[in-house]
């Protein structure tokens, strides 16, 4: 997370310096210093910063929309939600898992709604940081942010979010994170029971 | 059709505006066709997007689009107006958030944009990216992605809306919006 939040930095001065620097260097040194342009060539730097989404069609997912369906294409970076009726039909970015070997793919559903969740990191996390804290209680450090939706796999849930900049980059453990304001909603939405696959 | 114009930050519009009328004499001259390689990228300087060439890059991107399509086997697709505009819209966001990715400062999905934007159909996939390349580069890069093949390349496309935002430094934020 941290280094994809890096490169893109300085990917956007890189390519700005190369546009800007022969110009700007004449007429507006003031500019120039105030936005702080390194020249980077371009055949030395990322030549470009590409995403793409998927459109989804609940059919091609789930038999029926009973207590309504979750998919979380961990590709797009997309979470779908349909209700029951299909009278609604929501898509929020979502945060992935950091690599492939903290990927779960498949079909689950919502075991438990916690308002507020504590966060406690889980067996793995610690060994892979022993410095974790044991827990983080509610608020805004809370790294599952303002609900929690608990699937009915080990440690995998579908949350909010502590740091925005996670939000449509590979930066958890495994979960799905979503911003708070869409989290809140959603929570209300779901129930227990309802159908999720991470595609 | 909505007209590209160089992106002006306040309180600086003045000295930017002397800046572009050096640079146009210096390295580029705005009103000129960008000049392409045979792999489709600009031969010097900045690729300019201007009033005058803008229906040219517009074309070329469908027509490298439906050859990259027929190579498949796969039917051509058309430019839709509505589409268009929210890919035009997209892009302009995108350079608004500093941001290449698929949302709106708002929240807004691409089928969410379509749809405002008065398209009717379905919306298959939306690629986007933040470069200096070309239009006929930015497909190419796509193409190389399998993710965003998959949407290039989708049987089911019969429509699409091309956009396009370049900023005052010449960077340039493509949106490809790909429907039924």
């Amino acid at each position: 997370m941290k280094g994809t939040a890096l490169i893109h930095t300085v990917t956007r001065r890189g390519l700005f310096g190369l546009g800007a620097a022969s110009i700007a260097m004449i007429a507006a040194p003031a500019v120039l210093r105030a936005q702080d342009i390194t020249f980077v060539p371009p055949s030395d730097a990322k030549r470009h910063n590409i995403a793409s989404f998927r459109g989804q069609r609940w059919q091609d997912h789930f038999q029926n929309l009973r207590k309504g369906a979750i998919l979380c294409d961990l590709e797009s970076r997309a979470l779908h939600y349909w209700s029951e009726d299909e009278s609604l039909y929501l898509i929020h970015p979502s945060s992935v898992p950091m690599s492939e070997e903290l990927t779960r793919r498949g079909y689950t559903e919502i075991v438990l709604k916690r308002r507020n969740p504590t966060w406690i990191p889980t067996p793995n996390m610690r060994k892979r940081d022993p410095s974790l804290p044991q827990s983080v209680g509610p608020g805004p450090n809370n790294p599952l942010g303002s609900r929690a939706l608990n699937l009915s796999w080990q440690y995998y849930r579908i949350h909010g979010i502590d740091k925005v900049e996670k939000i449509g980059r590979p930066a958890s453990n495994g979960c799905v994170g979503i911003y708070n304001e869409y989290i809140e909603r959603l929570f209300d939405l779901v129930e227990i029971g309802t159908q999720v696959r991470l595609l | 059709m909505p007209l590209i114009l160089p992106r002006i930050p306040s309180g600086a519009a003045l000295g930017l505006l002397s800046m572009l009328s050096l640079a146009a004499c210096a390295n580029f001259s705005p009103a000129s066709p960008p000049r392409l390689d045979e792999g489709g990228a600009a031969v010097e300087g900045l690729y300019q997007v201007t009033a005058e060439n803008i229906t040219q890059i517009r074309a070329r991107a469908l027509d490298t689009l439906n050859n990259t399509r027929q190579d498949s086997g796969l039917s051509a697709v058309i430019s839709d107006p509505y589409l268009e505009q929210a890919a035009n819209g997209h892009s302009r966001s995108m350079s608004d958030q500093g941001r290449a990715w698929n949302f709106g400062a708002d929240g807004s999905s691409p089928p969410e944009r379509a749809r405002r934007a008065g398209f009717q159909g379905t919306v298959l996939g939306e690629l986007v990216s933040e470069t200096y390349e070309t239009e006929v580069q930015a497909i190419a890069t796509w193409m190389g992605n399998d993710l965003a093949r998959k949407t290039l390349l989708d049987p089911a496309a019969r429509r699409i809306g091309f956009g396009l935002w370049q900023d005052i430094s010449g960077k340039l934020w493509w949106t490809l919006v790909v429907a039924d």
